[in-house]
């Protein structure tokens, strides 16, 4: 069976590529590929938000959600991917595994700045791209009936989300180690400040108070690699 | 001083264009590299990492601890230790539950509990308070090293300086100032050891022998009216600087409590897709700073070894030992990272501040969800005002130590925002009046502190330490723990009332 491949980003033109991406799909009777990319670098809630304001992103709408409910209206099959990574790159290397036969994408006309600063996905999978790309530039028409659609994402409960992390055996053990750091540090500032006699002692060639200082923040490295590797393995055995 | 020196100016303009120019490519590449360049993804906490440790290197770390160290030795010494000491509570209590229950801002984690607008309001409140406090260092920072460097008064420096970060922050800078960040730290891991490496083979000595020697020696510390001398043993011991012993305790706990309460540190949190990635990013700063804050005690005692002091301002001291070690060029490229580093972290506390008036008050607490394009004008506008009161207070501070000054915002970080996040993650019993009161209290008591200390009246101080940090600190939990066990018997009482009822 066939596939298209559709890329999205929750923009407005991706949006309005899903609905074609969805009609092509129909009239092909091919399976719908939905596509997002999360992209490497990790974005600020104002960075986000100017990127969102220059793509014209509805807030809180990632497009896969939109996708899948266009599709179940028409009944295409979809499967859906998240990859991370460089967005052109992940887009060309997921229609190369789907062997999908053909690219669909929303692209915006950015203006200046934002030119500059975002450049074109659009244009650079059409030039890297193995397969026909559609590339959907949406009329004023077209951006109005997708707005119309769009819906808020619900959450998981705070509270909920807070225990399930504080309720593992990381967590906890992360916790007796934090007390025994407090523990260390306070011994510290307890000898640096009203028995600062011992930071004179001299040791290894130094004195007392410079070696358990450069002490401290040695172990401070170690702890946190310790701990990271610890809670990785912890992780995985979930 | 003052005059124009074409080489550094050259290799300043230069450095600060490439770091501009690097991060706008950066930002772009991620998008629209080929799938050539990076096989899988999963490395977003690895430049998350870097740019946490990017945002929070600030002038302080840089040019405030050796100059501390310089000084007053070991008393310097402890800000290195304290400013790492705080990511232990970041990585074990913080990282992974903030990041589960924030979305944008650190007044969004506070109020995921509640939903409440008041609590909105004062978190926003303390964010902007903590942030410019932060910036003020930055400032006096950007126009100690800009001002030798071009040419220009320290006052004309602030001024010019603070501008051009703001309006790059403000125009260009909102899409790639992660990427900023990512360079930053990289650049001054590099720059440090360099300088340390220098240090070491200049003065002809290996890393444990270059401390030992100072141990046995006596001392040399320029001030204003000639070069006091002390033995090495005193200067390699507390109590330089901190006399008073309950001074040094009270700095030691703003500093470990203070990190993980500072906003524009927190909001890096929410930038990972997992709590597992908050973490891992926590690890790959720490190993970073740690690093770099070990490099911080040679840079110090190389800078006091050579006598490259500057007694009337004590932020000079790592560019003078640039100069004195490797000529006027490295002195320049060494100006020139302190400045991409003011920069980056300039970046960062705008970024919060900005979300701060722009998400917390503008779209959630006044209600306007619908305009994202005003929203985002507003945080630009927001972000010239923070700036431009951040370089008037810049200049009323000219000559203070500016890891001091950070100190203070640590100190105020740890008062106000700490208990109230702390209570929201781990207490049941917190309840809405718990939390306001606490910010407000902590707030308050910790400004109101730092007014009337010797470091603002230099004699007749109300309050005789200079940090506020074992005052206001246990001030604010008491507040916030005492109000909510007040206020919950209430809830719970008037819960009985109306099932009796």
């Amino acid at each position: 069976m066939s596939t298209i491949l559709l890329a999205t980003d929750g923009s407005l033109p991706a949006l309005a590529a899903t609905v074609r991406a969805v009609a092509e799909a129909k009239q092909r009777s091919a399976t719908l590929v939905i596509l997002r990319v999360v992209e490497q670098s990790p974005m600020t809630s104002l960075e986000l938000a100017s990127e969102s304001a220059a793509l014209q992103r509805p807030e809180g709408e990632d497009g896969i959600e939109y996708a899948k409910e266009l599709a179940a209206l028409d009944r295409v099959p979809t499967t859906v991917m998240v990859r991370e990574g460089p967005v052109v790159g992940e887009i060309i290397r997921a229609a190369e595994e789907t062997g999908a036969e053909m690219i669909v994408l929303g692209t915006s006309s950015l203006k200046r700045l934002n030119r500059l600063y975002l450049g074109s996905v659009a244009k650079s999978v059409v030039s890297q791209a193995p397969v026909s790309v559609l590339v959907v530039k949406p009329t004023k028409e077209e951006t109005k009936m997708v707005k119309a659609r769009v819906r808020e994402v619900i959450e998981p409960s705070p509270a909920k989300a807070v225990a399930a992390i504080t309720r593992t055996r990381q967590f906890r053990v992360g916790l007796y180690l934090f007390a025994a750091y407090v523990i260390g540090y306070s011994i510290f500032v307890l000898f640096g400040s009203y028995i600062r006699d011992v930071f004179q002692i001299p040791t290894f060639g130094l004195n007392v108070g410079l070696v358990s200082g450069i002490l401290i923040i040695i172990l401070t490295i170690a702890l946190a690699i310790g701990f990271n590797a610890y809670a990785v393995r912890a992780e995985r055995e979930e | 001083m003052a005059e124009l020196q074409p080489l550094s100016f050259a290799i300043f303009v230069l450095i600060t264009l490439a770091t501009i120019g690097i991060s706008i490519y950066a930002a772009r590449r991620v998008r629209t590299a080929g799938h050539y360049y990076v096989a899988g993804g999963g490395v977003r906490w690895v430049v998350n990492g870097f740019a946490i440790a990017g945002d929070y290197l600030s002038a302080a770390s840089f040019l405030g601890i050796t100059g501390l160290v310089a000084f007053s030795g070991y008393d310097g010494f402890i800000y290195a230790i304290g400013f790492l000491a705080g990511w232990i509570v970041a990585l074990f209590l913080v990282a992974e539950p903030l990041r589960a229950i924030g979305k944008y801002t650190f007044a969004d984690a506070l109020t995921s509990k509640f939903k409440s607008k008041k609590i909105r309001l004062v978190a926003a409140i303390s964010t902007l308070v903590i942030s410019v406090f932060y910036l003020i260092p930055q400032m006096v920072g950007s126009g100690a090293i800009v001002g030798p460097l071009i040419g220009l008064d320290y006052e004309i420096g602030v001024v010019v300086i603070g501008a051009l970060v703001i309006l790059i922050v403000a125009t260009a800078g909102m899409v790639s100032t992660t990427w900023v960040q990512f360079i930053k730290g990289f650049l001054l891991l590099i720059a440090a050891l360099a300088l340390t490496i220098g240090v070491l083979v200049v003065a002809g000595m290996w890393p444990i022998g270059f401390l030992e020697q100072f141990l046995s020696g006596t001392v040399n510390i320029p001030t204003s009216s000639g070069v006091t001398q002390v033995p090495g043993e005193v200067f390699m011991s507390p109590g330089m600087k901190y006399t008073n012993p309950l001074d040094f305790v009270s700095l030691a706990m703003g500093l470990i409590l203070g990190t993980a309460a500072l906003p524009h540190i927190l909001i890096r949190y929410f930038t990972v897709p997992k709590p597992a990635d908050a973490r891992k990013s926590t690890v790959i700063a720490i190993v970073v700073m740690g690093i770099f804050y070990l490099l911080t005690l040679y840079l110090g005692l190389g800078a006091n070894f050579f006598g490259t002091l500057d007694p009337s301002d004590a932020n000079l001291a790592a560019p003078m030992l640039a100069m004195h070690i490797g000529g006027e060029a490295f002195y320049a490229i060494i100006s020139s990272i302190a400045f991409a580093t003011i920069l980056g972290t300039v970046a960062g506390l705008i970024m919060a501040s900005a979300g701060a008036i722009a998400h917390d008050i503008y779209t959630e607490v006044l209600g306007r969800k619908t305009d994202e394009k005003r929203a985002l004008r507003i945080s630009k506008a927001t972000a010239i005002s923070v700036g431009v009161i951040a370089i008037v207070l810049g200049i009323l501070a000219k000559g203070q130590n500016v890891a001091f000054l950070v100190g203070l915002a640590f100190a105020i970080a740890a008062s106000a925002n700490l208990p109230a996040l702390l209570c929201t993650l781990f207490w049941k019993r917190t309840t809405e009046w718990g939390i306001v009161t606490g910010i407000v209290v902590g707030l308050i008591s910790s400004i109101a502190l730092i007014v009337v200390s010797p470091a603002m009246m230099s004699e007749g101080a109300l309050f005789s330490l200079f940090n506020p940090g074992i005052v206001s600190i246990p001030l604010g939990f008491a507040v916030t723990m005492g109000v909510s066990l007040l206020t919950s018997d209430r809830v719970k009482s008037e819960a009985t009332e109306k099932t009796a009822g």
